[in-house]
């Protein structure tokens, strides 16, 4: 499959579709290996809804983890993208971005809390200062979720890049030299569309980074897209398998094992420990999904590196997976 | 029937996981050979001669799915011996028949 083409227009916003659950979305992560200090920054926009949002997630050194989301009222789409205390700015489009927030945090004493409605009550409210620079190392990726009885069909590109700035916390700062990859991506967005969805974005180091994606349709439908950037060399993923296996006592994912199947036919072979894993609910109707976003550690080609794992499946009222997660 | 190979090249963990796993990866195989079905399949070295890099499989399969299907079920790739492999199509050239 070849990546669609990216201009520097993609950086503004699209026409929305009709789709009540439309958006469009900014997204990036981090990772600093100085600190190990890891975030997760998202802004998104639901013009049909008539609303934005932004979820700013920050996995902190001592194992605590540090949320926040805004929401404001917002008619049609925008490229204004601030939202209550956060604010993503485009200093140059497709390759720098600023990413800006000074205002309340909850502050929980491990990722895993933030699937505890209660945890979130007696969180501790911090002051999160976040003042952050992005720069992109490659041109933009072009991607296409799309296609017959694909759940979510999205359009969309990454960039993975290097960070540069601070994070504050209650005055603690964090002065952050990391990497990370930034997605911009619209189109439908329902979480509970998909049966299985599994994301997988990591950076090993300047000379190779990875993005991989299955998602699987209640009805059997499947979605594989990913790349391998080696050496500026980018590499089209034309398969995407992954075995998960769920922690017994949380049903959280614990692991992973991928197979990215290149365009070539070379097939390479990533181990996935999740680290710290945040998951959080989504009910929509009368339907219950977890999504969780997990720090996790790659292993591939014999080196090791940081990013994110995202799993998204839909469970019961006790969040057991609906169908199994394998 | 058409030829396959399998060229599949050690992670960081291959020489010390290779010893361990090597008994179910012969057993794997050991059907195909039984059927006739491998022309010839050993391992890669390092320079030195001796110590394994990775393993090279040239078999005989249906089609390039049930190929990549054996692959994927090899021990050596199951239980990690590899981080990266290969499965192509083949032909062989020589010997020339005679």
């Amino acid at each position: 499959m070849t990546a669609p083409a990216i201009a520097p227009a993609d950086e503004a916003p699209h026409a929305p579709g009709p789709e009540l659950q439309w958006s469009e979305s900014c997204s990036f992560w981090l990772y600093d290996a100085s600190s190990s200090l890891a975030g997760s920054l998202r802004v998104a926009v639901r013009p049909n809804e008539g609303m934005m949002d932004a979820g700013l997630h920050f996995w902190i050194p001592d194992g605590g983890f540090v949320a926040t989301r805004h929401v404001k009222a917002q008619s049609g789409n925008t490229e204004r993208l601030e939202v209550g205390d956060a604010r993503l700015e485009i200093v140059e489009p497709l390759r720098r971005w600023h990413v800006l927030h000074d205002g309340p945090a909850h502050s929980l004493a491990s990722a895993a809390e933030a699937g505890d409605r209660e945890a979130w009550h007696r969180s501790r409210v911090e002051r999160l200062i976040v003042d952050l620079d992005f720069e992109a190392s490659h041109a933009a990726i072009g991607f296409a979720e799309t296609g017959a009885g694909v759940p979510s069909p999205r359009e969309g590109f990454e960039q993975p890049g290097t960070w540069s700035g601070s994070v504050w916390v209650s005055g603690d700062e964090y002065r952050v030299h990391g990497v990370g990859v930034r997605e911009r991506s619209w189109g439908l967005r329902d979480w509970q569309a998909a049966r299985l969805a599994r994301r997988f974005s990591f950076v090993v180091g300047p000379d190779l980074a990875v993005s991989a994606v299955r998602i699987e349709g209640e009805d059997g439908v499947e979605l594989q897209r990913g790349w391998i950037l080696r050496d500026g060399r980018l590499e089209t993923l034309r398969a995407v398998r992954v075995s998960t296996a769920l922690d017994p006592a949380t049903m959280l994912p614990q692991s992973s094992r991928l197979e990215l199947e290149d365009a070539e036919g070379g097939v390479h072979l990533v181990k996935v420990d999740v680290l710290a894993s945040a998951p959080m609910r989504s009910a929509r109707n009368r339907r219950q999904t977890l999504i969780c976003e997990s720090l996790a550690r790659f292993e591939m080609d014999g080196r090791s590196g940081h990013g994110m794992a995202e799993h998204l499946f839909q469970v019961d009222g006790r969040g057991a997976p609906l169908s199994p997660v394998e | 029937m058409p030829l396959y190979v399998i060229l599949g090249f050690d992670g960081p963990h291959g020489v010390e996981r290779r010893p361990a796993v090597r008994p179910r990866h012969l057993e794997h195989l050991r059907p195909l050979d039984a059927a006739g079905r491998i022309l010839v399949a050993g391992p890669l070295f390092a320079d030195d001669g001796k110590t394994p890099r990775g393993s090279l499989v040239v078999f005989e399969a249906a089609d390039l799915d049930a190929a990549r299907e054996l692959a994927a079920r090899d021990p050596y790739i199951v239980e990690e011996v590899f981080d990266r492999y290969e499965v192509r199509p083949f032909a062989r050239v020589f010997p020339e028949a005679k």
